[in-house]
């Protein structure tokens, strides 16, 4: 079967005239390297989960940093796909300095869970909380298995920070979106799940079969 | 998630602690700079000198400083000092960034700087929130919270929870404190502590031992006190974050309000006390804000220990003041 952009579009909610960089790849910047066919294919035969990428005392961030999240973004793709998984629409929101309420600058992973517990994206995308500062040794928390009620109790999206290396950030958004998706940390050196970073960046097609069933993946 | 600085570094010779410091001044890129500095206080006891510069060095991006300044607030060594001065400084980032280690970790000299800090819509509550941290440590008159009564509150929950406290062994109490020491938080010498489990959630409640012991229930009625944190446990690492900050402000005639607050100076819980005798209770409800679920927490503390009731609904509501997201292209 031929692969149609239209189809892909439609299928991640685009319709009319779209932007193939900043709507069909969700891009902030306008990187190089990106393959519009190799996407297509993935959001037409993949099941998919979708992303809020949330910017959380937005003012602070350079454009080195949209280029970071972008190519973090592309390589949580790539490693998806290695179990049939996309990352299908992937859509950019805001909160301001002073909405913040002083969680831009993360202390410690309480202070992270706050930030998912006060802020939802009203949708039934994966609600990914982008900060330029998290101390200590820690560098993204995400909840296990998250619920898709998002206004259920409990940690209800993943913190990332952003550590100023594409290939840093991208292992750390991979591994706590698939933190939400249902898998848990394996000792594995190899395994995208092993704790630390870095790490091969692999999934087994059990994790997989897990990530796909989730109730925010969608076909 | 966390960066394998052990792996990266072997064991911590002073070779590799020589490389990571070269990470931190920005002379190496084998790591990401954010993560190494934000974990030298945990790794060199003799990292002081260089989070100082580079908390201090306008050439450093802002959020890299901004975390120079989260790990001098976690050495045992910290220099007030240094992050007083930044409380100062002209970027809004890196002031709030120190007004938020000062309320955790300040002395009493540490009010005269907040006092100056400047007047800013981002920066103010921070300010009140910190000179008010400090003022409970310290029992100091003014900077006082707004009262617990003032705040709205959550309708009662429909259904219950049950909570089992105990004090926790030797082992808990050991996990508890080595990873609370590696925040920037000034913790009473000697606690206190319980474990809190209720339904899949852990804490642990953890108290100024002083004040327990001994036991003068009569001293609640009058002071200004910080009384300890409610600890989140991690249930992957198993490792506590400091939580909700537990106040108490005496009202006379053995009464006092008692709130536990966030780190940005939200009100979670908040009510009353009351001395009964020689048995301190409480009663302390949810606030209205976005995420909570109608809670109440009830207890006492006495010669026979500590007793506690959680009664929660068994979801939370979102509120009406939920934050609106801005939505760019």
């Amino acid at each position: 079967m031929a692969l149609s952009l239209r189809n892909a579009a439609a299928k991640i909610g685009l319709s009319g005239n779209f932007s193939v960089i900043h709507d069909f790849f969700g891009c902030l910047t306008e990187p190089s390297g990106l393959s519009v066919m190799t996407q297509t294919d993935r959001v037409t035969s993949f099941r998919r989960v979708d992303m809020n990428m949330i910017r959380v005392g937005a003012e602070q961030f350079t454009f080195a940093d949209l280029q970071e999240i972008d190519a973090a973004v592309q390589n949580t793709r790539n490693m998806y796909a290695q179990v049939s998984l996309a990352v299908g629409r992937v859509l950019h929101w805001q909160i301001s300095n002073a909405e913040a309420n002083g969680y831009d600058d993360i202390g410690s992973d309480d202070e992270a869970s706050d930030l998912t517990d006060d802020w939802t994206v009203p949708n039934d995308a994966l609600d990914i909380f982008l900060v330029l500062t998290y101390a200590g040794s820690t560098i993204g928390l995400s909840a296990v298995d998250g619920s898709c009620n998002k206004d259920a109790k409990g940690m209800d999206g993943s913190v990332v920070a952003i550590e100023g290396s594409a290939n840093t950030t991208g292992f750390v958004l991979a591994h706590e979106a698939g933190h939400y998706l249902g898998l848990s940390h394996v000792n594995d050196g190899t395994n995208l799940m092993n704790p630390t970073v870095p790490n091969g960046g692999s999934l087994t097609s059990s994790q997989g079969s897990n990530m796909r069933d989730h109730c925010f993946v969608k076909a | 998630m966390s960066v394998d600085i052990k792996a990266f570094s072997g064991a911590l010779t002073a070779s590799t602690l020589s490389k990571l410091h070269a990470v931190a001044i920005g002379e190496s890129a084998e790591l990401p700079r954010m993560r190494v500095i934000a974990s030298l206080p945990l790794l060199d006891a003799n990292a002081r000198p260089n989070l100082v510069k580079i908390a201090g060095d306008t050439n450093v991006p802002i959020r890299l400083r901004k975390v120079a300044i989260h790990s001098l607030g976690r050495l045992k060594d910290r220099p007030l000092d240094v992050i007083q001065r930044h409380a100062l400084d002209s970027d809004v980032g890196i002031a709030a960034a120190a007004v938020k280690i000062l309320g955790r970790v300040g002395n009493a000299d540490s009010l005269s700087t907040l006092e100056r800090v400047r007047s800013d819509s981002i920066l103010k509550p921070r300010v009140a929130f910190a000179a008010a941290l400090i003022s409970h440590r310290f029992n100091l008159p003014g900077h006082e919270l707004p009262s617990v009564k003032s705040a709205t509150y959550l309708d009662l929950p429909r259904a219950t929870l049950s909570v089992k406290a105990r004090t926790t062994n030797a082992e808990e109490d050991a996990t508890i404190r080595s990873t609370l020491a590696q925040h920037a938080l000034a913790l009473p010498t000697a606690l206190a502590t319980w474990d809190l489990e209720c339904g899949k959630k852990r804490w642990a409640l953890v108290l100024d031992k002083s004040l327990l012991s001994p036991w003068k229930p009569d001293q609640f009625a009058t002071k200004k006190q910080y009384l300890g944190q409610l600890a989140t446990r991690n249930h992957v690492t198993g490792t506590y974050a400091p939580g909700l900050a537990f106040l108490a402000t005496g009202m006379g005639s053995g009464r006092l309000e008692v709130g536990m607050y966030r780190s940005s100076g939200q009100l979670i819980f908040g009510g009353e006390g009351h001395i009964e005798g020689e048995v301190f209770r409480f009663s302390m409800r949810a606030t209205d804000l976005p995420g909570a679920s109608a809670t109440v927490l009830e207890g006492s503390y006495g010669p026979s220990g500590l007793d506690l009731k959680i009664s929660s609904a068994v979801n939370r509501t979102r509120p009406a003041l939920q934050p609106s997201l801005t939505k760019i292209s």
